[in-house]
């Protein structure tokens, strides 16, 4: 049996790796986050929360952000329901895991090689062209909401069926079968014992999705063009364009705070949720 | 991502489908470094050894020229490549110091000479380098303080590339670009994800200058680009496979994306502002700190043989002003409207200038422009 | 088929005296010639036979022997890939569960732990299909709640619940909506033994008082034998043996039946019996009258009860039946003793200790061993 004080010191180690590779990082950003961007860009020592004050003119973008991660879990969520469910209650033995396979095995290849596949499907000489052709008129894809969404949901229902499947597969089928005894058929039985079984679990997804969405900067830049611009847009640009690293700092705590409160309150509900029921 | 997917990645730039902007995001922000050089099969040179690296731009250099280099010399050269002047120096004020050569244009030349990034050069180590062939306003863009810091590589101008079966009107300013797009061609326009030729189109319409830094002038600036901003199809680097489809019809943009275009769709056609617009030059710069500052005087210097430099041409597309190089390019590449247009065109441009490019109020309005 | 239900005789049997609901009637159950594929392997195999309205029935078999997907053939969890399954004379073999009059006590009771206790109980009558109006649902709620002596827990959580009063909602929740059939799959697995008497006594009397047709599974033969008016044996996909428990102990149909129903020594024949008669080590029996149809017998036995211990010279039996004493176990009221016979192997012995008393048996005894011909039972099978 180890000493505390032995397994305190052997602690270090880990300790040590995680102040520096993640205490000492966000320390650094709130640091540079109160200094001033230097003449020809890059930073300044200052301590000024005036940066904080600015974060308010990149508002649309926050707002943007909400909006497309609030919907874009929405329907991520409402998409892998169906899927997630027939998978964890309908699909057994070796059937289960390899359709389970199928639904990760886009993330086997390049994240930004399929956001690009999305980029080149929704141009003017993909879908729109298809459309086209068809005698549908002709349409324009990229650059919108929509394009954002889709590429969104694309690249987030794989997270979002995982995460249900498991939210799923722990409720058992006896209860299933109960509701179904007692007169309640399937759809009934869904919307009565699984959904509210399946709560605690949904609004985790449902906030993880939102916290991943909120932090994305790639699927509005390839398929929002610059006209769908999300808060991470914003601090690359600041960072890398403007150059001013107070700036994008501030911005980006600001968007770090915003997912902690995120996260806070989707504990505080998951834990109403399980108090509803769940834990035996 | 591993070496090969990029080369793909390369690949699709070089033919087109991606811009600067968005190979930056592919490779992943910063610089991604590349062994492209072969393995020397003997050294000829006692003196170089090693690896030298060349930060630069994709599909900006013949890979042929780096080859022969290395062969010659036996130093292997690497290439990092970066989507915009402003993410280089993003990169190099965080403190890179991997880096032998860069490839800047001129505006940034200032803020590296002044921040100590790069040293004047030391142009006996450069005999392939004649300053009299080159047209002298490039060489003043190349002097800092009196010194010579960058020789230069090759130019180009900054203006409106239009779709002529779709741009039925006459088009031949700033003007019709902000009007056109707010109102006949209203979601079919382009503006450039590059705070200083956005932006410093904006000033033009008013009248003012390129590289204003006047408050009340940026003021105006910004109420334009704010209201074109709903009208505008996409603010991008990456607006060829837009133009090339149909989904974009007017874009502002670089002379070498409207050669490509042009050369692939004729009716796509190239209109410098008959207000003014940008010239712009990248050069090669030395940095003060590169591993191997040998070898990377030899490699500009292998760059800068005529000959190398024809192979270079090829390459990148955009006009060399070197006269040694124009003698051994084919005629009419001296007189294509889009690589050497009009004299009377030229005139009015304006060079970017580093004030300009580094000016908080400026960048802070492309930002803002970019997230209404 | 020879378990075919005719064969079986029950239906014939009187009713017995108790109080028996209105809707005994219509709640028999009858399967015709079932069988249940999953994939190559068949769960049960030509299952046909008839439940009698109003009777208390269990399934009895060993793991893996079908019982509980004929269950849940029966409740609408599983459909027949042949066969035809009748309930008060409907066919409901393409109904699903929550179409047919069955409820269900599961063996994990499967009680909704987001509702509470009498929410959980008030679910089938809150259904879209069977919705009845707030206030009845209240009123036949509090009433079930009472009877099953839950009265106060009615918002508790269900896991806030002991084993017993868990098993009593899920019976509550079950029977709230008057089904045909109750079925009640393995429902003392999760009490513990002490508890699972009282229960079992319960779960009898609320039978005979509601009348409704209880389908018990279960693999405790004790359990099943003390409940049940009738006994399903399974074997293997197949049935056994259907009837009394008494038939079931005293007439047992097959070999499988007997040593599962109850102990049972079972003495295998080397050579099938011939003209009447059979050879079990050195005694000659006459096959039974009854038993003379059925083809060969293969092998004999009887009830550890059946079994008398003498200290007296070999009889007619000779050498061969004699046995050493392995085990001497007692139980209360009885003795069982475990014997070592050398030309049968072990064998058990169960007697009153009040008529062992002149005789005290210990282990390494040897002792003589009688049995009387109408004590030994005859299998064919």
């Amino acid at each position: 049996m180890l000493q505390p004080r032995m397994a305190r010191l052997l602690l270090l180690p880990g300790y040590a790796l995680l102040a520096l590779t993640l205490i000492g990082p966000l320390i650094t950003t709130l640091v540079i986050s109160l200094g001033r961007r230097a003449p020809s860009g890059g930073y300044e020592t200052a301590l000024s929360i005036e940066n904080f004050a600015s974060v308010l003119s990149r508002s649309t973008a926050f707002l943007n952000t909400v909006q497309l991660s609030a919907f874009g879990a929405a329907i991520c969520i409402l998409a892998a329901i169906p899927v997630a469910f027939f998978i964890a209650k309908h699909l057994k033995g070796s059937v289960r895991y390899t359709v389970l396979f199928l639904v990760v095995l886009p993330f086997f290849t390049s994240f930004v090689a399929r956001t690009y596949a999305w980029y080149f499907a929704l141009g003017g000489r993909g879908l729109p062209a298809v459309l086209e052709w068809i005698g549908l008129g002709r349409f324009r894809f990229l650059n919108t909401d929509f394009a954002v969404a889709i590429g969104i949901i694309y690249a987030y229902l794989p997270i979002a069926i995982l995460m249900l499947f498991v939210a799923f597969d722990r409720i058992g089928d006896d209860l299933l079968e109960a509701s179904n005894d007692l007169g309640r058929g399937k759809v009934e039985t869904f919307f009565s014992v699984v959904i509210p079984l399946a709560m605690p679990g949904l609004i985790s997804t449902y906030s993880l999705l939102f916290i991943l969405l909120s932090g994305e900067y790639l699927i509005p830049m390839l398929l929002g063009g610059g006209k769908v611009y999300f808060i991470g847009n914003a601090i690359v640009d600041l960072f890398l364009q403007s150059r001013n690293w107070p700036l994008g700092s501030a911005v980006a705590i600001s968007l770090m705070s915003m997912m902690i409160v995120v996260a806070f309150l989707s504990q505080i509900f998951q834990r109403m949720a399980n108090r509803d029921g769940r834990i035996g | 991502m591993d070496r090969k997917e990029l080369s793909v990645w390369v690949e699709k730039y070089r033919r087109g489908h991606i811009s600067r902007r968005g190979f930056l995001t592919v490779t992943g922000i910063g610089a991604t470094m590349l062994g492209m050089g072969i393995r020397p099969s003997r050294a000829l040179s006692q003196e170089l050894s090693g690896t030298v690296t060349l930060a630069t731009w994709p599909s900006y250099q013949n890979q042929a020229n780096l080859d022969s280099f290395t062969e010659k010399t036996g130093v292997s050269v690497n290439m990092a490549i970066f989507g915009s002047n402003e993410e280089m120096m993003a990169k190099m004020q965080a403190g890179e110091s991997g880096f032998d050569i860069i490839a800047p244009s001129q505006y940034a030349i200032p803020l590296y000479a002044s921040g100590q990034f790069i040293e004047p050069l030391d142009l006996s180590l450069l005999p392939n380098y004649d300053a009299a062939a080159v047209e002298p306003r490039f060489v003043e863009q190349g002097t800092f303080d009196g010194k010579t810091y960058a020789v230069q590589k090759n130019w180009g101008t900054s203006g409106f590339i239009i779709n002529t079966t779709m741009v039925t009107t006459p088009f031949t300013s700033v003007k019709d670009y902000f009007d056109g797009i707010r109102g006949p061609y209203s979601g079919y326009g382009v503006a450039l994800d590059h705070p200083l030729d956005t932006v410093g189109f904006a000033l033009k319409y008013h009248g003012y200058s390129f590289n204003s830094v006047d408050e009340a002038e940026l003021k105006k600036a910004e109420e334009l680009l704010l209201e074109t901003k709903p009208h505008l199809y996409a603010v991008t680097t990456d607006f060829q496979p837009m133009m090339s489809s149909g989904d974009a019809s007017i874009a502002m943009g670089w002379s070498f994306n409207a050669m490509q275009l042009h050369r692939d769709m004729p009716e796509i056609q190239y209109v410098i502002a008959k207000e003014g617009g940008e010239i712009w030059c990248d050069f090669y710069v030395i940095t003060r700190n590169g591993p191997n500052r040998a070898a990377a005087y030899a490699l500009v210097n292998h760059l800068l043989d005529p000959a190398n430099n024809v192979l270079e041409f090829e390459a990148h597309g955009s006009a060399i002003s070197d006269t040694r190089v124009l003698a051994l390019l084919p005629p009419e590449v001296q007189t294509d409207p889009i690589l050497y247009p009009a004299k009377e065109l030229l005139d009015p441009l304006e060079f970017g200038i580093a004030e300009a490019m580094s000016n908080p109020l400026r960048n802070e309005i492309m930002a803002r422009f970019k997230s209404a | 088929m020879r378990l075919a239900p005719e064969a079986e005789g029950g239906g014939a049997n009187a009713p017995d005296d108790r109080t028996k609901g209105q809707r005994m009637n219509d709640g028999g159950g009858t399967f015709r010639g079932v069988t249940k594929k999953f994939g190559s392997f068949t769960a049960v195999n030509d299952l046909s036979f008839e439940i009698e309205a109003g009777s208390f029935v269990s399934i009895v078999g060993p793991s893996g022997c079908g019982k509980t997907t004929t269950l849940r053939l029966i409740a609408g969890f599983e459909f027949p890939t042949v066969g035809s399954v009748f309930i008060g004379g409907s066919p409901v073999e393409r109904m699903e569960a929550y179409e047919r009059p069955i409820n269900m006590v599961f063996q994990s009771y499967a009680l909704f732990p987001h509702l509470d206790v009498f929410d959980n109980i008030a679910y089938g009558l809150r259904s879209r299909r069977n919705r009845r109006p707030a206030a009845e649902v209240k009123a036949r709620v509090n009433e079930i709640i009472g009877k099953m002596q839950l009265s106060g827990k009615e918002h508790n959580r269900v896991w806030e619940l002991s084993g017993g009063q868990q098993q009593r909602v899920a019976l509550a929740r079950a029977i709230v909506n008057n089904p045909k059939i109750l079925i009640l799959d393995e429902p003392m697995a999760a009490l513990d033994k002490k508890l699972r008497r009282d229960v079992q006594f319960e779960l009898q009397s609320l039978q005979r008082e509601l009348g409704i047709t209880f389908i018990m599974v279960t693999h405790d033969q004790h359990e099943a034998l003390s409940l049940s008016d009738r006994i399903i044996v399974m074997n293997r996909g197949r049935i056994e043996q259907i009837g009394s428990p008494d038939e079931l102990y005293n007439r047992p149909a097959s070999r499988f039946v007997a040593s599962f129903i109850g102990d049972f020594n079972l003495l295998e024949l080397e050579k099938p019996a011939a003209g009447g008669t059979v050879d079990v080590a050195g005694r000659v029996l006459a096959v039974p009258q009854e038993r003379a149809g059925e083809g060969a017998t293969i092998a004999v036995g009887f009830r550890p009860d059946a079994l008398k211990l003498s200290a007296a010279a070999p009889g007619a039996g000779g050498e061969a039946w004699r046995a050493t004493i392995t085990n001497v176990i007692y139980l209360g009221d009885k003795v069982e003793i475990k014997l070592d016979c050398p030309s049968s192997g072990t064998l058990l012995a169960r007697a009153d200790v009040a008529r062992l008393a002149e005789r005290r048996f210990r282990v390494g005894d040897t002792v003589h061993l009688t049995v009387e011909d109408s004590d030994f039972h005859h299998f064919t099978k």
